[in-house]
């Protein structure tokens, strides 16, 4: 027998109950319990939609400090040697720079409209962990708050 | 078993091998060259470690548990 953390049924479906954990590893997952699951007290994962599976992904990528960020604002922080960069907002990422000041940004993968938003997180949060120089170099940017768009690089990385 | 996931509008594509099958090896390794060729980027990291664990690759790796592709970046 196992233990089955608490949960709400959802909707009652041809194979079994549509439920969603309140708690444990699944909490907030839907799930399918089958008929012959549900008296073993195990459940089958349903299978999930493109945001579920690139924000699933996204979150494995996560600290626990970016996780809890983004469980509470959507957004999270990126430290670099340049400075703090805040992803979460499309075309308009925050960007504190060591030396002072602050500025947007905008960086998209390349045919970012084919992505689910979690993995353009997944795509941009990469780059800026591994390669920020570059990340910051093809940034277009402005000064906050109200500066007009620039190309990159953003100020002070040429000569970082 | 290695995976690899492939940003795409699914959330990701799966392609998987295993070390003791030589032809999953061989397809996965054509597939990591392909997506090379086309100048999409490639992180390996242990199972669900986060991203300061992952590890700019440039070469395929049939013993990495997880290689993840991203595309390049430009202004928007």
């Amino acid at each position: 027998m196992i233990d089955v953390p608490a949960y709400d049924v959802i909707e009652e479906l041809e194979h079994g109950p549509l439920v969603r954990f309140l708690e444990g590893p699944l909490a907030g997952r839907e799930v399918v319990l089958a008929a012959r699951a549900m008296s073993e007290s195990s459940a089958a994962v349903r299978s999930l939609t493109p945001e579920q599976r690139a924000n699933e992904l996204l979150l494995s990528l996560l600290t626990p400090q970016q996780r809890s960020e983004w469980a509470s604002r959507q957004r999270f922080t990126v430290l670099t040697r340049f400075g703090t960069v805040e992803l979460g907002e499309k075309f308009n990422i925050r960007y504190c720079p060591n030396a002072g000041g602050e500025y947007r940004l905008c960086v998209v993968p390349n045919r970012c409209t084919d992505l689910p938003g979690g993995d353009v997180w997944v795509n941009l949060l990469l780059w800026l962990q591994h390669d920020p120089r570059w990340f910051l170099t093809v940034a277009n940017w402005r000064r906050c708050p109200h500066g007009e768009w620039n190309f990159g690089p953003v100020p002070g990385i040429r000569d970082a | 078993m290695g995976t690899m996931r492939i940003l795409s509008e699914s959330g990701d594509t799966i392609v998987d091998w295993r070390i003791d099958d030589p032809e999953s090896v061989t397809n996965a390794k054509r597939e990591f060259d392909l997506l090379a060729a086309h100048r999409q980027i490639a992180f390996a990291r242990p199972a669900n470690a986060s991203v300061e664990e992952a590890e700019r690759i440039h070469a395929f790796d049939a013993f990495a548990e997880e290689i993840i592709w991203i595309r390049p970046i430009a202004g928007g």
